[in-house]
């Protein structure tokens, strides 16, 4: 009787360890989707916010037209570019985007550097309000990023090892390495060293 | 199996040291690591905070830093209130005031549920404009309750609590669970042998029990689960096996061992009952700023 008991609980552990590698390729598939549609989010987030930085530094900050200008090409391109249904799995797509976006934010990065030189401006309670906004969109994104980062890393892992390599080129042919980020200082969590 | 124990612990390994920062403990709605808050700011900042979740359900957290372990404070922010779970599950409603004196940064990290209402732009308003300016004295408790009543200013309007609760039945209900089983220990040392057994019984319902209202947080849940068990164990001759006693007694030991389910009991700041996180998300929403 004890026998048959401890059989039967055999079974049910070992089809629960089972049944969670089965599904780990579609549970972690889910996650990495999750994960890079918050890192869209986040890029859409910050575009929408540039129409009105814009125009409140234009007002202080005239003949500072070229960056301005940059800042507003990147904007378009970073918003006309067409992602392809396969930009997690597309190598050349996935660096696009990233370069379009880098380039956003470098451009932005710039402007703000730009009106620190402006005392009006940096007073102006608009330009407050957006700045703190932008400075919180940058770390949404960047946070955004690693936790894509980190869901596209445990997919990976499991298409990559055995034996969960195995059970993914079974059950899951289509499955395919997806693409990450290039990880940035932020994104690796380097502490940044202080020696005062 | 030892190849397995061996990978465990590697696995272990590997993941503390991805998981970068260590963060200090949660021992109640103001961890002051720092040691930069006098007793009676924290005794004030507590009850006030107790109060907005009683209403509101919002968890505010403040928190001072001995050290950031070199990482950016918006860094930092979102991963310790990640690691605490500050705000309840699903409302996402946590905001963390965390003060770095040895870095002279401070940081508001709010909630995906509270980033409408406490946007980074109003984060950032009461950073400039109620804390810094104490905080630039040296005057650390003001800055921190002016900071925190304007945080929940903006918040008290936010989520309603999802059910009433009876406080102090809520806060004491594990306690109970705890003083039955301590109690029937006692117990079972001064009775004969006849009725040892029943006692064992006690013991492990009174964790089935115990482990019912830690689960579904609920007392009726907890009561029920423990009757029944009880009863079952009673008409079960096949629990009576030491196997099932063993473990209910080494998970007993466990319990004790490790300070108990309710980590981090806030009696320092009257917060009886102890305080815990509801395992609301960030995002890195919020602002810092420097002094």
């Amino acid at each position: 009787m004890r026998k048959i008991f401890n059989s039967i609980l055999l079974l049910i552990v070992a089809s629960i360890f089972s049944g969670c590698m089965v599904n780990n390729v579609p549970t972690y598939d889910e996650e990495v989707k999750a994960a890079w549609a918050q890192v869209q989010n986040q890029y859409k987030r910050r575009a929408d916010l540039i129409p009105n930085l814009i125009a409140t530094v234009k007002g202080y900050a005239k003949h500072e037209k070229d960056v301005l200008t940059e800042v507003t090409k990147a904007r378009s391109k970073a918003l006309s570019f067409k992602i392809p249904k396969d930009i997690l799995t597309n190598p050349e797509a996935f660096k696009k985007f990233q370069q379009v976006q880098g380039k956003l934010g470098s451009a932005l990065s710039k402007l703000l550097a730009i009106s620190e030189r402006y005392p009006d401006l940096k007073a102006n309670q608009n330009f407050l309000a957006l700045q703190s906004q932008l400075e919180g969109t940058e770390n949404r994104i960047s946070v955004a990023r690693r936790d894509y980062i980190n869901a596209v890393k445990k997919y990976n892992l499991e298409l990559r090892t055995i034996p969960n390599k195995w059970i993914a080129h079974l059950l899951y042919p289509e499955a395919k390495i997806k693409q990450t980020f290039t990880a940035t200082k932020e994104d690796m969590n380097v502490p940044k060293v202080n020696f005062n | 199996m030892r190849l397995f124990k061996r990978l465990l612990l590697l696995f272990f390994v590997v993941t503390i040291s991805y998981s970068s920062p260590i963060f200090p403990k949660l021992t109640g709605r103001v961890v002051d690591n720092a040691g930069i808050l006098s007793s009676q700011t924290k005794r004030e900042l507590t009850s006030m905070l107790k109060n907005l979740e009683t209403n509101t359900s919002n968890q505010v957290v403040v928190v001072t830093l001995k050290s950031l372990q070199g990482y950016s404070i918006s860094d930092y922010g979102y991963q310790l209130g990640r690691h605490w779970g500050i705000g309840q599950k699903g409302k996402d409603n946590g905001v963390l005031l965390i003060v770095a004196p040895k870095e002279r940064k401070v940081r508001i990290e709010v909630g995906y549920g509270l980033e409408g209402t406490l946007s980074d732009a109003i984060s950032s308003l009461i950073i400039h404009n109620k804390i810094l300016p104490y905080f630039k004295k040296g005057d650390y408790d003001k800055g921190v309750l002016e900071g925190v009543k304007s945080i929940i200013g903006t918040i008290k309007d936010t989520f309603k609590p999802s059910k009433v609760k009876g406080n102090s039945s809520d806060d004491f209900a594990p306690l109970t669970f705890f003083v039955f089983i301590f109690a029937t220990v006692f117990l079972q040392n001064l009775f004969s042998k006849k009725y040892r057994k029943y006692f064992s019984k006690l013991i492990s319902s009174s964790f089935i029990g115990f482990f019912g209202f830690v689960l579904a947080n609920s007392l009726i849940v907890g009561i029920v689960a423990f009757i029944i068990s009880f009863l079952l164990f009673l008409y079960f001759k096949a629990f009576e096996s030491s196997a099932v006693l063993n473990s209910a007694y080494s998970t007993y030991d466990d319990g004790l061992g490790s300070g108990g389910f309710f980590g981090g009991n806030g009696f320092d700041g009257g917060d009886f009952g102890g305080f815990s996180g509801g395992g609301g998300g960030f995002g890195g929403g919020g602002a810092s700023g420097g002094w």
